[in-house]
């Protein structure tokens, strides 16, 4: 049996987002640490817990804690925190912030952060230095099988098994996510004054790894974005808060096939994250208003939208069209952006939407009467998914 | 780059042979090799051949944005993965050497060869099965 849920977001805040790192990346968590603290009415003395993901740094001795990433340690110190718990793991935000909402929710804290920095590098995001390749990497990347290549195959693999899930299919997904970015004002392409992306831009975009080509891909930013969680009682009249229903932590079962992202392991991931998040919140996918998934790279929302039972297996990329993802359809998706409309945040943008929905703060993406919004984080072998509500759960 | 645990895949590549990693107690294969076996926790753990038929699993193509200079001056290149005949879930990877995009369906068959990368060192690779066409009556 699970218990309701007692926790709530409340507070939000974003630093500004580069394209290349120009100040150290831990300034811009501290300007996303003191705009939460401020939208939550508070002190930044109040903050006695705080949690922090690094995964997907690919931290080794040559990198800077405040520059290329930001530990929780760093970050107490600071901003001179008081902190009675804290957590930092190797995974996205969506599983330190579900820790936090255990961790308030048992009383360990008062008013936890959860903080997400993210580092854009010079030159090609995790560009190999050297033929003398380590570890099970020796198996991949002698073949040249890299980033984005792993996550290619598996819709190589889809696209043979369901007979589905063609470029002018994802076109609809991708062509929306930048639409939907546009109106964001967390977004990189919305501050850079990018235009919309049409179909034909995306079907002639230059291809990375077939079938994927460039804008199915998230732009590498620099940027952060923190949220504080209390216990959701006694909080003031008319203060927006985001009640947590439901919450899924990453599937414990990783694969230990050297991170290939097998297209069957990762639809089994998604299950099983999907089985855990229904149960415990004692919802249904028909109950979602707006459901924000992960598009790291655009095939894992049909991987989440299946997972997670909005479309049968095979049927997800049909489930997308004729407008059913649209704010005015049948499930509003990724209605602030997801990644490939703000820019590689990993989770953040899927947190701050569903957030943003429920708390009526999405601006002129709302969804008018939106109760209850899902945000899921990160590829399913390490996903984690958060619902909120408008309203506590009764 | 070779280490105690990955050196008898690519030693016995150089002699022509695909072994894999196989617990000598529970008989359960891993690729990547490991250190101990996660099935029964045994440390003993050898080598062993294999018969280097499988299916193709899955596949793409890489145009652009390779991560090494290498593999950027080889672009476009096919890279997947096999799954070996041995054990559901056994999968290495391969360039498909000689085959195009156009020619692989996954669930075809293919068998290991054995080809020099860019340093000359031997690396496992596979190619598709050439089936004899029955259909048009040949013979061989």
């Amino acid at each position: 049996m699970t218990t309701r849920h007692t926790a709530a977001v409340i507070g939000v805040g974003h630093s500004r987002v580069s394209r290349r790192a120009d100040v150290p990346l831990g300034i811009l968590a501290g300007d996303a640490i003191r705009a939460a603290v401020a939208d939550a009415d508070l002190d930044i003395s109040a903050i006695d817990g705080i949690a922090g993901a690094l995964g997907g740094a690919g931290i080794d001795a040559h990198l800077r804690d405040g520059r290329e990433y930001v530990s929780t340690e760093l970050l107490v110190r600071q901003l001179g925190l008081q902190t009675r718990w804290g957590t930092s793991n190797t995974h996205m935000v969506g599983n330190a912030f579900v820790d936090a909402v255990r961790a308030i929710e048992a009383g360990a804290c008062d008013y936890a952060l959860v903080v997400r920095a993210m580092h854009s590098p010079p030159g090609v995001y995790g560009q190999a230095t050297t033929t003398q390749i380590p570890g099970p990497a020796q198996f991949l990347e002698t073949y040249g099988l890299f980033t984005p290549a792993l996550f290619a195959h598996s819709w190589h693999r889809y696209q043979q098994k369901y007979r589905s899930g063609t470029r002018e299919q994802m076109a609809t997904l991708v062509v929306q996510a930048r639409e939907n970015g546009l109106l964001n004002e967390d977004s990189y392409w919305a501050r850079s004054g990018a235009a919309t992306l049409t179909r034909d831009e995306y079907l002639n975009s230059r291809v990375v790894s077939t079938p994927l080509s460039i804008y199915d891909c998230d732009l590498p930013v620099q940027g952060a974005g923190a949220f504080v969680l209390a216990r959701s009682t006694g909080r003031p009249a008319g203060k927006p808060v985001a009640y947590v229903h439901g919450v899924a932590s990453p599937e414990p079962a990783v694969s230990v096939n050297g991170g290939l992202f097998l297209l069957e392991e990762q639809q089994e991931a998604a299950r099983s994250v999907g089985e855990r998040l229904w149960e415990d919140a004692h919802l249904s996918p028909a109950d979602i208003d707006v459901a924000s998934l992960y598009d790291g790279f655009s095939p894992m929302i049909v991987q989440w939208l299946e997972g997670l039972g909005f479309a049968a297996l095979g049927e997800g990329f049909e489930f997308v069209q004729e407008g059913r993802t649209r704010r005015d359809g049948l499930l509003p998706l990724n209605t602030g952006g997801g990644n490939l409309g703000v820019g590689r945040m990993h989770g953040v943008p899927q947190l701050m939407d569903a957030i943003r929905q429920v708390t009526a703060r999405a601006g002129e993406a709302q969804v008018p009467g939106a109760e209850l919004a899902l945000a899921v984080i990160g590829p399913s072998s390490v996903g984690a998914a958060i619902i909120f509500g408008s309203s506590p759960p009764e | 780059m070779p280490d105690s645990v990955s050196a008898p895949f690519w030693d016995a590549a150089t002699d022509g042979v695909l072994r894999v990693q196989r617990c000598t107690s529970c008989r359960t294969y891993w690729h990547p090799p490991r250190e101990y076996c996660l099935q029964c926790e045994s440390t003993h753990l050898e080598t062993e051949p294999v018969s280097g038929r499988g299916v193709v699993y899955s596949f793409t193509r890489t145009e652009s944005g390779a991560r090494h200079p290498y593999f950027q001056k080889q672009t476009p290149y096919v890279v997947g993965l096999v799954e070996l005949v041995e054990q559901s879930g056994l999968v290495l990877v391969t360039n498909f050497p000689g085959a195009q995009l156009e020619d692989l369906v996954i669930g075809d068959a293919v068998e290991v060869v054995f080809e020099p990368d860019e340093n000359g060192a031997v690396m496992p690779q596979f190619r598709l099965v050439q089936v004899p066409n029955t259909h048009e009556g040949t013979t061989t």
